[in-house]
Order: structure tokens, then sequence, then C-alpha cells
């Protein structure tokens, strides 16, 4: 016995998007590419934040650093 | 230009730039056993997988086994991390970096088992050419890809504050490579509101998106066999199965680094009893939900009558992996022990003859001898008229009150050394989880549907890259913690400001009910002061 799948395109397309060889690496490069992506905009996102006109650097943070609002 | 408290400076900053003999000596055989492992692993490249033990049926061996084992220790840190980060669990601080460095460098020896377990490792590529949406080899690369990624920024993120203490309290004698190191890890890092409020924000979103992502990396390894209908491996529950153990491991590999780092850095005033408690605790549970997870699995083969996974079933209990089988099951067993009854135990308890140390030598001296006769079959003076039926169930029977009366002997002298306990229970989880890989790996390679039975014993190969796998590991650990500190200067710094601060609130009592009728009835009307 096996599993008949009901002639309908949305089944073809789907048996087509899971079965093409090479779907599967396109769709690790986009993740691995848009992580690493993500990544590099949030890590120059941060170094960005030091170009703000505060005087104040800190060590450390407390809660209380977080109750103002970001000024970049 | 920021500034490190004195006590930080002393502890955590110093030592990565005093580096002593014991340190090279460590690092020196790490390397001369990375270097057997490569000689080994060129071996097999040229000479093919013949090297090995693996042979049809069985296709996986170690290396699959260290590739699971490695990929749940991963799961030490940024996930533990992560959730202890998202529930505001103050504890956490010093203990995080640890964790988040034990997942980046597990991740990386877990892959590499992949990549050695290949005949042809070039052909790795084709995953990517020709990979195919439906393949849960695929659904693995994506998942451990998105894992390692995200684990790798989580490290990174909050060392970004702690390189640029380091660039700007150097010490005087340090060389010019080192600021330059830190100079560019530090992204030009000022301290300022903005910059900490953009980290703390890539740091939360971070916590959030890290915890799916791990869950689903287990998941997936074990759908790499659950997906298969292999004996043994088509299971439903080896989702949530293999999660469980891969935290649980994890724990128990974090407790080891944990202690390691605290005594050799004299590390006590960061890293106290607390985190050992409350670590413990979450260990308990997953050592719990472990063993349910261990016993269903078993079970329902047993009850469901699965004729074909029998043979999978037997080679564990009574087979050729009994040994494996049970001594991963006593291992678990001793481990809940030790992490479990001491906290039972009443500080009062040694009044009792059992928790006396004079009772425990005694027992287990009893044990030994015991279990000399068991495992000798030799004939025990005195009993030879007893009926061999019930001297089987006599001296099992015996040996197991021993072992109990051993087992609450050794849980008083655990119930005053947290640490050691949960060292020693951590050291026991990693060795039977190691097991635990082995013994779903191995016992259904070697009892396949078609074929009745087959062997495999790993090779010189396959026992020397695994060395050099744990021997990477364990190298990557130490040069990165020679480089970066070994505790969050700059989280612990803020936890240090938190805990003062609520050290200075006093939470009054609570009100009691009732209290004006009971006023009332003693003849008083109104409460006084």
């Amino acid at each position: 016995m096996h599993l008949d799948y009901p002639d309908n395109p949305l089944i073809e397309f789907l048996y087509w998007l899971i079965n093409t060889p090479g779907l599967g690496g396109i769709m690790a490069s986009v993740v691995g590419g848009g992580i690493l992506l993500a990544v590099g905009a949030t890590l120059r996102w941060i170094s960005k934040g030091g170009q703000a006109l505060e005087p104040e650097e800190f060590a450390y943070p407390t809660p209380a650093l977080h109750s103002h609002e970001d000024t970049g | 230009m920021l500034k490190a408290d004195q006590k930080d400076k002393d502890k955590l900053i110093k030592p990565l730039f005093e580096t002593g003999r014991t340190y090279w000596v460590t690092i020196a055989i790490l390397l001369a056993i990375i270097g057997w492992a490569l000689y080994m692993y060129y071996r097999q490249l040229t000479l093919g997988m013949k090297v090995t033990g693996m042979q049809r049926p069985v296709y996986w061996g170690v290396y699959m086994v260290n590739f699971i084992f490695f990929i749940g220790i991963s799961h030490a840190g940024t996930l533990i991390s992560a959730i202890l980060r998202v529930t505001g669990a103050e504890w956490r601080r010093p203990i995080t970096r640890v964790a988040e460095a034990i997942t980046a460098f597990a991740l990386i020896v877990g892959s590499l088992q992949i990549i050695i377990d290949m005949g042809r490792p070039d052909r790795l590529l084709s995953v990517i050419l020709n990979g195919r949406l439906q393949s849960p080899i695929l659904w693995d690369v994506l998942s451990v890809t998105a894992y390692f990624l995200g684990s790798i920024t989580y490290l990174y993120l909050p060392v970004i504050p702690d390189a640029a203490l380091l660039r700007d309290n150097l010490p005087p004698y340090s060389p010019a490579w080192r600021k330059r190191l830190y100079s560019i890890m530090a992204l030009g890092w000022r301290g300022n509101r903005t910059q900490w409020i953009r980290l703390e924000k890539a740091i939360a979103v971070m916590a959030v998106l890290i915890i799916p992502i791990a869950v689903s990396v287990h998941t997936i390894i074990s759908w790499i066999l659950a997906t298969t209908v292999q004996p043994g491996w088509h299971s439903t529950i080896f989702g949530p199965y293999f999660v469980v153990g891969a935290i649980f491991s994890g724990i128990g590999a974090l407790f080891i680094a944990m202690t390691i780092v605290r005594w050799k850095l004299k590390l006590e005033e960061y890293i106290t009893e607390k985190q050992y408690n409350n670590l413990g605790l979450i260990f308990i549970t997953m050592s719990a939900v472990w063993m349910y997870f261990t016993y269903a699995e078993h079970m329902i083969i047993t009850a469901g009558q699965e004729v074909y996974e029998f043979p999978v079933l037997t080679s564990k209990l009574w087979g050729d992996y009994a040994v494996s089988f049970w001594v991963m099951v006593a291992l678990m067993v001793v481990s809940f022990w030790i992490m479990v009854i001491p906290r039972l135990i009443s500080k009062t308890a040694k009044r009792f003859l059992v928790f006396q140390p004079r009772f425990t030598t005694g027992a287990v001296l009893l044990a030994v001898v015991t279990g000399y006769y068991l495992v000798t079959d030799s004939t025990i003076p005195g009993l030879s008229g007893i009926n061999p039926e019930t001297l089987f169930f006599l001296v099992r029977g015996s040996l197991l009150v021993e072992l109990l009366f051993v087992g609450l002997g050794v849980a008083k002298w655990f119930k005053t050394r947290l640490v050691a306990a949960t060292t020693v229970a951590g050291v026991m989880v990693v060795i039977g989880m190691w097991l635990e890989r082995w013994n779903i790996i191995i016992p259904t390679m070697t009892h396949p549907y078609l074929v009745s039975w087959a062997e495999y014993h790993p090779t010189i190969t396959e026992v020397a890259l695994t060395a050099g796998s744990v021997a990477l590991f364990i190298f990557m650990f130490l040069v990165f913690f020679k480089l970066f500190p070994i505790i969050s200067i700059w989280e612990v710094a803020e936890g240090r400001v938190i805990d003062a601060e609520r050290a200075k609130v006093t939470i009054p009592m609570p009100e009691a009910s009732g209290i004006k009728e009971r006023l009332r009835g003693k003849g008083i009307r109104k409460a006084r002061g």
C-alpha cells in the first residue's frame, strides 16, 4: 500500500519544492547568508552607537541606564 | 577610557597575561594528541575507510556517536545561558561565558565528525549543490549552521565591552599584538549609553531567537535516525528525548568546566555554591525527564511486542551491548543519587549508625566481598547447602542492600560538599551520555532488518580521532580563555551593583490575617505600636 496524493497543483508544487535537487542548497545559502548579514548589520549598529554625542562612558550598565531613551 | 574594578583586574585580567608552565605543558600534550589524530586521519583518507571498524552493514560508528555527543554538549551553553537570561536569573552572570564557549567549541568539534566520517569529504559540497528540502541531512546542515552562527554571535556580543576593558587596562608588559586584537574585537566600544542600550537589545533578541534554534538542532539530529525505518530508531519520542539528553549532558560538561576554572584560577568568590545549587536543580529535573524517556522508549517496544525491534533491545539488555547499556544506567542512577539524596538528608543525620563512616566502610568491604563471589561465581563458605536459586537472589539482594548503605554513607559525605557532588555527577553524566549515544547507534547498526547479526569494534584510527576531537575541544577552550576573561567582567560588575542595592531593601513581614479578631478575643480593642 502506498500514499495516493490527490491531483492538485498545490500538492504538485510542494512535491517539486521538496524533491528538486539544488533547492535545499539555495535554502541553506539563503539562511546562512541571511544570518551573516543580520549579524554584520547588528555589529555595525552597535559600533555606530559610539558616535552618539554622549560624554559619559560606563564600564558596565545598570538597569537605571536603560530607563533612558536610545539617542542614536 | 574604561576602568576595571581592582578585584576584577587581579582575578580576571591579570591571569590572561601570566602563563605558568602547567599551561604550556597542557597545550603541548593536547597538540601532540591532535597531531596523532591528524596523522591517523591522513591514513584514513589515503587508505580508505577500511582502517575503521565500519563495514557493511555498520555504516555509522564512533564518529557518529561523537557527532551526536558533541552537538549535545553544545546545548550546555547558549541554550542554558539564553533561558537564564530570558528568565532574568541573576545568578547566571559568572557562568554564562564558560557555557557559551562550550557551545561554540563543541559545535565545531561535533560538525568536524561528519567530515571525518566521510570517506570522500569533498562530496560534502553535494549537500549544497544537490541538496533536496526533503532530506533530514539538509535540515541538519541548516539548523547546525544557524545554531553555530547564532552561538558565535551570542558568545561575541558580551565579549565586546570586555574587549574594550582589556584594551584600556592592559598591563604595561603585554605584547602589542594583544592591544591590536582587543581594539579590533572591541569594535570602537566607548561604553556610552546608546551603545549599552543597543548591545543589550541585541543580546536580548539573540537570547529569544537562539532557544528555538537550539531545540531544532537536536530534534533534527534525532530525525536523521527517526526518519529511517531501522529498528530502535523509528520512534516519535526521539526529538524531545535527544533535546533533554543534550541539555542534561550539556549541564554535566558545564559543571566540569566550572569546577576546573574555579579551582585553577581561584574564582571561588565569583563562581559560588549558588551557581552549583541552582544549576543542580535544573540538572536533577533533566535527569528525571531523561530517565522517564529512556524507560518509555524501551518499555513501549516490549509492551507493544514489536518483535522486529527485539534483537536490538535484547542486545542492550543482556546481549553484546549489555555492558555499555547497564554501565550507562548505573552512572545515571548514581549521579541522580549524588545530586538528590544529600539534599534530603538532615544535617543531624550523623547520629544514626547508617550515616557513620565506620558503618559505610564496613558496607564497602562487604559489597566488595559479595561482588567478588558474584563475579568469580565462587562457593560461599557455609552456604553450600542452600538451593542455588535461593542463593542467586540472596547474593544479589544482599549486594543491593550493601550498596544502598554505601550510598547513604556517601550521600552524607556529599551533603557538605556541593561542588564535589555536582562535579562527580557531571563527570558521570558526560560519560553516561556518550554511552547512551553509543547504545542508540551501534546496536541498531549491528542488527538491521535484513542482516541477522553483525559486529563493530572501533579501531585505533577511530580511537585516535576521538581522542583528537576531545583534545581539540579542550585546546580551543584553553586558547580562548587565555585571550578573553573567563567571566564576563561587565555582567558581574552589573550584578554586584544590583545585589548591593537589593541588600539595602528590607522587605517587611507579611500582615497576619485575623489579628484583630484574635486581639479582640483577648480583650484588647486596638493593636498597639
